[in-house]
């Protein structure tokens, strides 16, 4: 019979070991001086909408990154070095149980 | 002249940027692959615009990690001209190349049109065919633009010449209204501390000759060449 698996499941992308990783969020946020068109733009549409007495958004990112060790230093620089602009941007990192 | 145009997955201009130096300055231009580690042999290296890494996580911050980028640290780093247009400056700004950030578009609006420009300094690698105070019409493409730096960058840009070009008017003022993207202080260009690494958000590889309908883009690429060519016969002299 013709295998019809399809073609992207390759066996050593998978990941067998289900119970033994870690979570990592990083979340990215403009730095406090900094002006964010988007969030104003979204903040307008949230009163257009009816909600009141909105103040300020911010619009940030959030990083979920699975990973089968934690070197926290590690996971620190790549948060500051590639997830994050240090110029404009800050990085907080939680390791979830 | 031999220029090396890199290219990144999502580049989109280099061919433009080889088509312009090869055609209309008859500059030996080649595309390099990110993935090459050297650009010995060259006079200057192109980050040409695009969407490297479809602009993933940030414009030019995972291009940033591309293997040639050692290379055009290097390069910078001994004097080789390195010229970053669009998205080639969101990565030299990425890459720490070039000091500062570019942000959304502050309209939020993707900005493809023709702006104005004028000639901040023409003491540069970049600009020394170009006036102080003269006024080019080049196109921009970009929806991240807005240039950003903090106030002692700013004040350390300004006090050693390194803003090259600024959004004006037709008639040379700049004003809150010709600027395309909300970059502060109408910043368009700048260049590095050692003035042989620039950035710019327009295109003047796009203008280089009137069948495209302006010249207004030769002169970056004029003054390259002749920098190119009066360092190489100085080096030439000192034997």
């Amino acid at each position: 019979m013709e295998d019809v698996s399809p073609f992207w499941l390759v066996e050593e992308d998978i990941t067998t070991d289900f119970d033994h990783f870690m979570k990592a969020v990083v979340t990215v946020m403009p730095k406090p001086a900094i002006l964010d068109p988007a969030g104003v733009a979204a903040g307008r549409a949230m009163e257009h909408l009816g909600l009141k007495g909105v103040r300020s958004v911010r619009i940030g990112k959030s990083i979920e990154i699975e990973i089968d060790n934690t070197d926290e230093k590690q996971l620190h620089e790549i948060a500051h070095d590639l997830l994050s602009n240090p110029v404009v941007e800050d990085y907080k990192l939680e390791i979830l149980p | 002249m031999r220029c090396a145009v890199i290219q990144f997955p999502g580049s989109n201009c280099d061919t433009d940027c080889q088509a312009a130096l090869l055609s209309f300055f008859g500059v030996e231009a080649e595309i390099v692959w990110h993935k090459k580690t050297s650009l010995a042999g060259y006079d200057a290296v192109v980050l040409p615009g695009g969407f490297s890494y479809g602009d993933y996580l940030r414009c030019g911050s995972i291009a940033r990690f591309s293997p040639i980028m050692d290379a055009v640290r290097l390069a910078a780093s001994t004097g080789v001209l390195v010229l970053g247009i669009c998205n080639g400056f969101q990565i030299l700004c990425e890459a720490g190349l070039l000091p500062g950030t570019l942000m959304r578009n502050r309209s939020l609006l993707f900005r493809c049109e023709h702006i104005h420009l004028r000639v901040e300094s023409d003491a540069s690698p970049f600009t020394s065919v170009l006036h102080h105070g003269q006024v080019l019409r080049i196109p921009i493409a970009h929806g991240e633009g807005s240039y950003f730096a903090d106030p002692e960058t700013l004040r350390a840009l300004d006090v050693n010449k390194q803003i090259l070009f600024r959004y004006c008017d037709d008639r040379g003022n700049v004003t809150p209204e010709a600027n395309p993207n909300g970059s502060l202080e109408n910043i368009a260009g700048i260049c590095s501390h050692g003035r042989n690494v620039f950035g710019l958000m327009p295109h003047p590889e796009r203008v280089c000759d009137s069948v495209l309908g302006g010249t207004d883009g030769r002169g970056v690429f004029q003054s390259m060449i002749e920098w190119v060519a009066d360092h190489r016969s100085s080096a030439i002299k000192q034997g």
